[in-house]
């Protein structure tokens, strides 16, 4: 396979945001460089405090399949955990945030693609399968 | 390195075990279970490992055999790509360095070794991370026999490298003269794949 290009960190801002459930909050964040990304990759997040410190984490993108400048990922909160508080309950519009990616590259899916697909997940990995129902409504494939 | 408005994190909560915590990482007690493909249900009676120099057999021990080999067990940390860390867990195998005095060899004929599994996964790595203690194939964790979900009967252990080159369900081990990607390696993550360097992709 071909040599992957590094993937910089690169700042995002968050534009829009849909609370899914009591939990869960989809946020759309504007890219300026973003190059696309398959129905299934995620993104490493990176968070930073006054300080210096910082925490990163992975998560699923939520949009289909295009090229930027806009990627959606949805993200549940964990009670105890120390980025998706601050994801799904801190974050305001036109906050920055740094994000890298798009990674993975096993676990995706496109309409060139032609076997028929079940998807299941449970909880919050719901999210790279939504990517890909909305990359196949996107694309108009019939497959099943 | 930019500043998130009213980001404060949990600085500070891993206390004095901060330092052994790689950066970009966070420290659970939790074991979480990854896998590419279905968990692989190998029993024991068919199960071996096998030594290569790439396709000539080196060595093949069946798991008694490989139970009667010198068993070493130590506490590592190790590190998940997908940024979990996880501090003082207790293995129990067969280093590398006693599969190759067991194999009866005197040095080792390549600088590079492809680990393979049951599901096909692959993941390869320098001889020299595997030698000296760094390596084992690991068959308990914690004192008892490891679980399938966890690589069970028998899994590759190099916990100073990104965790999925501790690859499940290890089977053989083959010599190879140059390096070559293994399964993730050949989808966009680092050949080799140190934590503290931060190596998660390729061009890291």
């Amino acid at each position: 396979m071909s040599s992957f290009a590094r993937r910089d960190w690169q700042v995002a801002t968050a534009t829009l945001f849909r609370q899914e459930t009591v939990r869960v909050r989809s946020i759309t964040f504007e890219v300026a460089a973003w190059a696309g990304h398959m129905a299934g990759q995620h993104v490493d997040v990176r968070l930073t405090a006054e300080n210096g410190y910082q925490a990163q984490r992975s998560y699923s993108i939520a949009s289909p399949a295009r090229r930027g400048p806009d990627i959606e990922l949805t993200v549940e909160r964990i009670g105890d955990g120390e980025v998706s508080p601050f994801l799904t309950e801190e974050l305001h519009a036109g906050d920055t945030i740094e994000l890298r990616g798009p990674i993975g590259g096993y676990f995706t899916w496109g309409p060139a693609i032609s076997l028929p697909l079940m998807l299941i997940a449970g909880g919050s990995g719901v999210v790279p399968l939504m990517s890909m129902l909305r990359t196949r409504h996107q694309s108009g494939s019939k497959i099943p | 390195m930019k500043v998130t408005r009213g980001f404060k994190g949990k600085q500070g909560e891993s206390g004095s075990a901060s330092n052994r915590v790689p950066p970009g990482q966070f420290a659970t007690r939790d074991f979480p279970v990854l896998t590419a493909g279905p968990t692989q249900q190998t029993i024991l009676e068919s199960w071996s490992l096998a030594l290569q120099n790439g396709g000539q057999l080196l060595a093949l021990w069946n798991w008694a055999q490989f139970e009667a080999l010198p068993q070493t067990e130590h506490t590592f940390d190790i590190h998940c790509v997908t940024k979990w860390t996880k501090l003082d867990t207790r293995w129990r195998g067969v280093t590398f360095d006693d599969l190759i005095k067991a194999a009866g060899l005197t040095s080792t004929p390549h600088m590079y070794v492809m680990a393979h599994c049951d599901g096909g996964y692959t993941t390869n790595l320098p001889v020299a991370d595997l030698m000296g203690g760094k390596g084992m194939v690991a068959t308990h964790f914690d004192g008892l026999p490891l679980p399938a979900i966890h690589g069970g009967p028998a899994r590759l252990l190099v916990p100073h490298l990104y965790f999925w080159k501790s690859a499940k369900w290890v089977r053989r081990l083959v010599f190879m003269e140059m390096n070559a990607p293994g399964f993730w390696e050949s989808l966009g993550y680092h050949i080799y794949g140190d934590p503290w360097r931060e190596q998660r992709y390729s061009g890291d």
